[in-house]
């Protein structure tokens, strides 16, 4: 009886344990190699109809160094800071490049953004007989 | 005492083996379908990890349009297959569009 119960309650802990039918699952899930790892994945998830190709591409990585408990991570891996920096002014879509080795004791995430480059600075004010009256000019 | 032995092993296998003994479904990546036109173009690209030991792959946005020859990307959806619980994975994104 005692068994019989046993393994009912085993049954009943896989099924409520087990990922297969959680689709929250799906969406956390990231496969990584215990000693390497280097995969690039959707970042971002658009609403809206995207251009592919746009003309800019810019990267920023964080650095990652895990022993046991002990963590240390630095840099950069914002997607506004990236496209600043990299003179994107519309940002299309980003992926996600994952490096890792041997158990995680080396890791860099780096974000890929793709856009349109930052438009050029305004031309100068055209002084021309078109431009119209000027500051202190006669009307 | 025996009893407590037994339930605390079938605890810890619980955990131990909580997961898909085998998945292959496909999920979207994005949830606002709103009027989405799918488009006449489909691309898929993907990631595996095999062993719990490696993993490579580039399942990117970008690659996955280039692969189908995608200029606009309409809508993006997701395809997980895993056996044996995680010793062999595909994560497969597909995007669709024109």
């Amino acid at each position: 009886m005692n068994g019989k119960r046993l393994a009912a309650l085993a049954l009943g802990l896989v099924l409520l344990l087990s990922g297969c039918g959680s689709l929250g699952t799906l969406y956390t899930y990231r496969s990584r190699g215990l000693l390497y790892t280097h995969t690039v994945r959707p970042l971002t998830r658009h609403r809206d109809p995207m251009v592919v190709a746009p003309a800019g591409t810019a990267s920023g990585n964080m650095k990652q160094i895990q022993f046991r408990q002990i963590t240390i991570v630095w840099d950069d891996n914002a997607i506004g800071e990236i496209a600043k920096r990299g003179g994107i002014g519309t940002i299309h879509y980003a992926d996600l490049e994952t490096h890792s080795y041997l158990f995680n004791l080396w890791t860099r995430h780096t974000v890929i953004v793709y856009g349109t480059a930052a438009n050029p600075p305004a031309a100068s004010p055209t002084t021309g007989p078109d431009a119209g009256p000027q500051s202190g000019g006669a009307p | 005492m025996n009893t407590g032995r037994s339930a605390v092993a079938i605890l810890a296998a619980a955990f131990l083996l909580a997961g898909c003994l085998y998945s292959n479904v496909v999920a979207p990546l994005d949830t606002d379908m709103n009027r989405t036109t799918l488009g006449k173009k489909e691309g898929r690209a993907s990631a595996y990890s095999v062993l719990w030991l490696v993993s490579w792959g580039d399942a990117g946005v970008a690659a996955a349009a280039k692969n189908g020859g995608l200029a606009t990307v309409n809508h993006m959806d997701v395809e997980v297959q895993n056996i044996l619980f995680g010793l062999y994975t595909k994560e497969t994104t597909i995007v669709y569009g024109d």
